[in-house]
């Protein structure tokens, strides 16, 4: 009966300490799961946003090829190339005098027969009236290529605008994409970080101290769970079999005797024991 | 203690948190960099739409009044040379009160407006010359300030640009215009002669020769 109660509270500790370890080990899952759900969030997010920058790009750069398109419809040109004609037709018109008997009479024609000089003021006459005949016409024909250079401005600047709508949209979005780069390259660190969780060096300890109290026959001495667990793996490993490490006296049959064998002592003793290894200060 | 039962690696846990976090700070960053780079080319477009500004109506027609300033004295000139030599020519030929002077005069009238046209023309032309090579200087301004890492420096090159665009333009004075004025008056005037002379010896011939007049009136079978 003596020695059922060592192997019993080993196989509790055993117990708790795989517990810890599954414990940790879930943790590490959620946190492993956690860090690529977070990531999968992020990077949605970052597709919604260059989803939402390049509809905004793209309407803004509608809208101005719906300006440029207003302004060069077909009832926009019409106006613009009756503008166009009447200025060209005005200056035309200006440059051309009226008749000008000073200008337009030869010298030695002031005495001309009036039936000469009526002759000759009514060709100049008709020559004026058909010059600027022809004046509107080629006022028409001239005109044209104003209204189409005019046109062409105005599709250019409408290009230019949509270039730098473009050029700013393909900006953010090559931004945005090297954004998720950068935030997928941290994951890898999130995730190992994760894995570190599944790691209990508490559960460990329970888990391979009870396993020892357990699966070996040892004495413990009240107080000394740490002499006893050095003396048990000593015993096992057959260096000094059947001598305490710490008193050299002879150990079993098992006895345990005492007050001080308490599970909070065990506790504090297994603490100790373990204290100062490099996974135990880890976050202690 | 937490990780004592629950886990180890605190410390790579900050290394993760500290990564994430200067993931986060480098984002922000470069969004204000490009937030500021879009600010900077608006800036630039702005500035060089300032410095381009100048480039009005204005302007342009100041660019053709300049080339018609220039031209219309010559033609006034070429147009009274023309004018002179077509009333010598008339003159030449006794012509001067004539069909035929009304003819050459309404021709010259012609010519004379063909040309004002013409001059009016290549004003407006060379305007808007200036208009495409200033717009085009513009967007190639505009263009370059939208990739450029400095835009500024875009924007402060335009000036320059702007100033060469601006300065005056020097022209090619006009070729001969009135070329034809007196063609064919020469000719005519020898026609005429011709004419005058042949009546003249026919005349004589009549006078001097009966038989000839008789075998001329027995040919067409009228009484001599």
């Amino acid at each position: 009966m003596a020695m059922m109660i060592p192997v019993a509270i080993g196989m509790a500790m055993a117990a708790a300490g795989g517990a810890m370890q599954a414990k940790a080990r879930k943790n590490a899952q959620n946190a492993e799961t956690q860090s690529v759900m977070g990531e999968q969030g992020r990077q949605r997010d970052f597709e919604t946003e260059a989803r939402a920058g390049r509809e905004v790009a793209v309407g803004e750069a509608q809208g101005k090829f719906g300006e440029t398109l207003a302004e060069a419809s077909p009832a926009a040109r019409a106006v613009a190339m009756t503008d166009a004609t009447g200025k060209r037709e005005a200056a035309y018109n200006a440059a051309m005098p009226a008749f000008d008997p000073n200008r337009d009479m030869l010298s030695g024609q002031a005495g001309a027969p009036s039936l000469v000089r009526s002759l000759i003021e009514a060709k100049l006459g008709s020559a004026i009236a058909a010059n600027r005949a022809e004046a509107g016409k080629r006022a028409a024909l001239n005109a044209y290529g104003d209204v189409n250079q005019g046109v062409g401005f105005q599709l250019a600047r409408g290009a230019e605008n949509q270039q730098t709508i473009a050029s700013n949209a393909r900006a953010r979005e090559g931004m945005i994409k090297n954004f998720m780069e950068g935030s997928q390259s941290v994951l890898p660190l999130e995730q190992q970080a994760a894995q570190r969780k599944a790691s209990s060096p508490m559960g460990d300890t329970l888990s391979t101290l009870g396993t020892a109290l357990a699966g070996s026959g040892m004495k413990v001495t009240p107080g000394d769970v740490g002499s006893a667990f050095s003396t048990a793996t000593t015993g096992m490993s057959g260096n000094n079999p059947g001598l305490s490490a710490v008193s050299g006296q002879p150990i079993g049959p098992w006895s345990i005797s005492g007050p001080n064998f308490t599970a909070q002592n065990l506790w504090n003793r297994a603490g100790s024991y373990f204290r100062g290894t490099p996974t135990a200060a880890y976050g202690s | 203690m937490g990780s004592l039962f629950g886990g180890g690696g605190g410390g790579t846990d900050w290394a993760a948190v500290m990564a994430r976090n200067d993931e986060k700070a480098r984002q922000a960053s470069v969004r204000a960099e490009e937030d500021q780079r879009q600010g900077r080319v608006a800036t630039a477009i702005g500035d060089i739409d300032r410095t381009f500004s100048g480039f009005d109506d204005n302007f342009y027609t100041g660019r053709s009044s300049a080339y018609t300033d220039y031209a219309m004295p010559q033609l006034e000139e070429q147009f009274g040379r023309a004018r002179d030599e077509l009333t010598y020519g008339l003159a030449r030929g006794g012509n001067l009160n004539s069909s035929l002077a009304a003819t050459r005069q309404a021709d010259l009238r012609t010519q004379y407006d063909r040309q004002r046209q013409q001059i009016i023309d290549q004003g407006l032309n060379l305007a808007n010359q200036a208009r495409g090579d200033i717009n085009e200087t513009r967007s190639s301004l505009v263009s370059q300030a939208q990739s450029a890492a400095d835009p500024a420096g875009i924007a402060g090159g335009a000036g320059a640009r702007a100033a060469t665009l601006a300065m005056p333009q020097t022209f090619s004075p006009l070729m001969p215009l009135f070329t034809s004025v007196t063609a064919g008056l020469a000719a005519a005037r020898q026609a005429a002669r011709d004419d005058t002379q042949a009546q003249i010896s026919n005349q004589l011939l009549y006078q001097t020769n009966p038989s000839a007049s008789r075998a001329r009136n027995v040919g067409t079978g009228a009484n001599p």
